[in-house]
């Protein structure tokens, strides 16, 4: 990455984390992402502009804001249940939303997997359609357990699809190691068998994370699909109602010291940037949180009506029935 | 017009769209050449031979794919056709109508999901153990899906054409004894809209209405009968969203229903139809609203001319 993009991550990178910590001290119990940030953050780096890339649950809806077209304002105000400017309120939970315009598929439900079979459908339109875009699921690796996944793999394969299966290697399925599920020494080698080329990075390094989802989406862009293996640990729970009393502590402290956030931070240093210019970035980054954050507040709630009649018109809609429904 | 089996009228629907739009492709195990070409039904005759393997895409056995591809297929500009080889196995990928047909538009302001999913369902004899399955009711629930059964060779190819070219999820269930039923179509091109209800038959002493192939139960003995009751047939051919209208509108006049459907009777789709007919047109009814349906057993048993013949009798008063 160079200083001007690897700043601009630095910056992303603070406003997710901070963006999160908002949410949790407004009371929300979302599936954070923390200690994760720099997969997203330089997965959406990576990819063009018409690439496609499947939301994922953790981070709650963060690849929408890096690479979709919702604002901070309007995804805090769909978090705190108020009236954003453009009335993006057909659901309570932004990792839900589908952008097609800036390719982001969102989640439709809970299940684990159902966003493999989607992504893969993604993929065989881009390759009938000769866009040349490449798509890439997005998943945690206790996922991988999962039915979809193995047909996913052997879709990807058998069709030979633009796609690239990025594996967030957190290391917990819930309060499960992942090692204790998956019975394969290494997700990259559940995956070799169907002739996908595997990648591994450092995901608590953007730089790192931004080089080999380049380095995979040129060589998946061909219609080859490919595994990208992104190595990390879940700093939180499962969810912000998670007790997480279930993992071992020095593990825990272990990995705080390679956050994400304070990795860029000391890349930056290494390239020279003083660290009062980074504070001032900090600064002003979280400082556009809160903003965000007093806005949504002074904004109108929305409605249970106003929430069920959009809900409703979209049926209607799609139902063919006009406005009598 | 020229004589058709129904599995022919599907066929014809596909070439048809195959052929009108390119972004339309079928998906699904041994829809290529299977069978001499035919397909397991006899829907697929010659099109893998005209349209080639980009456009007859045979799977492997993922059922999950099938369908979750076609939903990421179907945002991101392609119309497919998915075929489910037997109704049974829309359990293994339901998650893919339930949720990621409807809802994912549902929770995106009303992206566009133009996909079929085709499947045969039913059957015609009463110990047939497996493949047989109506499961239609499982998936009326899902507000933005939609259902539709046709009953004949007829209603089929003109249902399906419109299924394809609507612009969100349509599940299309098309009944093993309708694929072998012969009926007069048109040679020109027609289509037929979804969400409307057909008058099979018009009467003024009973309603039937019903869905499916067993509709055509009812139109043989409303013949039968026709020197004792003067009965009218509606078929719903859309389940979900139904024709409402029509469905009160017929029992306004006649002041009698039976709701017939082959399914289970105990929680099936006719149920739902039976409760708006007795919420709606509850001022019209001589008699309570009568569903005849399949038995609560685990095997799917249809219901034959005879059960019809006997159950308008009974409501008639058995004179």
């Amino acid at each position: 990455m160079d200083r001007n993009l690897l700043m601009e991550s630095y910056k992303n990178l603070v406003q997710q984390r901070y963006f999160q910590e908002k949410i949790l001290d407004y009371g929300i119990g979302i599936y954070t992402e923390i200690g994760e940030e720099a997969i997203t953050v330089g997965a959406c780096a990576a990819l063009e502009k018409s690439d496609i890339i499947t939301c994922y649950f953790r981070g709650e809806g963060a690849t929408l804001r890096y690479k979709g077209g919702i604002s901070i304002k309007e995804q805090m105000c769909c978090w705190l249940g108020r009236l954003g400017e453009k009335e993006y309120i057909n659901t309570t939970l932004p990792s839900a939303w589908t952008d097609v315009e800036h390719g982001v598929i969102g989640t439709s439900s809970s299940l684990i997997g159902a966003d493999a079979d989607i992504a893969t459908g993604a993929a065989l339109a881009q390759k009938k359609l000769g866009t040349g875009n490449v798509v890439v699921f997005m998943s945690g690796d206790g996922a991988t357990s999962k039915g979809n996944f193995h047909e996913m793999f052997n879709w990807a394969s058998r069709f030979q699809l633009p796609l690239m299966i990025l594996v967030r290697g957190n290391g917990w399925a819930m309060s499960t190691p992942v090692e204790d599920d998956i019975c394969v020494s290494s997700i990259a080698d559940m995956v070799k068998p169907f002739g996908i080329r595997t990648y591994e990075c450092d995901g608590n390094d953007v730089s790192d994370v931004y080089q080999c989802i380049g380095d995979a989406a040129s060589y998946s862009r061909k219609g080859r699909p490919s595994l990208v293996y992104a190595k990390t640990y879940r700093i939180s729970g499962h969810s912000a109602h998670d007790e997480d009393d279930y993992r071992d502590p020095a593990v825990l402290e272990e990995w705080k010291k390679k956050d994400p956030v304070i990795n860029a931070e000391n890349q930056l240093k290494a390239m020279g940037v003083k660290p009062e210019d980074i504070n001032i970035v900090k600064e002003a980054a979280r400082q556009e949180i809160d903003e965000a954050y007093e806005w949504a507040l002074q904004r109108s709630e929305i409605t249970v009506k106003q929430f069920y009649q959009v809900q409703q018109a979209v049926v209607n809609d799609m139902w063919g029935l006009g406005q009598e429904g | 017009m020229s004589l058709v089996k129904g599995k022919q009228a599907v066929n014809q629907a596909l070439r048809e769209e195959l052929r009108k739009d390119p972004t339309v492709y079928c998906v699904g195990e041994d829809i290529g050449v299977y069978h001499r070409g035919n397909g397991l039904c006899g829907t697929s005759t010659g099109l893998l031979k005209e349209f080639g393997p980009e456009r007859i895409m045979e799977t492997p056995i993922s059922e999950g794919e099938i369908l979750g591809s076609s939903i990421g297929a179907a945002v991101f500009g392609l119309r497919p056709v998915a075929e489910i080889m037997h109704s049974e196995f829309l359990a293994t990928c339901a998650e893919h109508l339930v949720y990621g047909g409807a809802k994912m538009a549902t929770n995106s302001n009303g992206i566009k999901v133009p996909m079929v999913v085709r499947t045969p369902c039913g059957g015609t004899l009463p110990n047939q153990a497996i493949q047989n399955e109506n499961c239609e009711a499982w998936f009326c629930n899902t507000p933005g899906l939609k259902v539709v059964m046709p009953s004949c060779p007829y209603d089929a190819k003109g249902l399906l054409k419109s299924a394809i070219r609507d612009d969100y999820p349509v599940l299309f269930m098309e009944h093993h004894g309708m694929y072998q039923m012969e009926q007069d179509i048109p040679e020109e091109e027609y289509l037929l809209p979804l969400g409307r209800a057909d008058v099979k038959r018009e009467g003024t002493d009973l309603t039937i209405v019903g869905y499916g192939f067993v509709v055509n139960r009812a139109l043989e003995a409303a013949e039968r009968l026709k020197n004792r009751y003067d009965i009218e047939v509606l078929d719903l051919r859309t389940l979900v969203p139904y024709d409402r209208e029509a469905v009160l509108a017929s029992v306004r006049k006649t002041g009698r229903a039976i709701v017939l459907y082959e399914a289970r009777r105990n929680g099936g789709y006719g149920a739902e139809i039976a409760a708006e007919i007795a919420e709606y047109a509850f001022d019209y009814l001589k008699s309570p609203v009568v569903r005849l349906a399949g038995p609560n057993v685990a095997v799917n048993h249809p219901r034959t001319t005879e059960d019809v013949v006997n159950t308008v009798i009974r409501i008639m008063g058995g004179e």
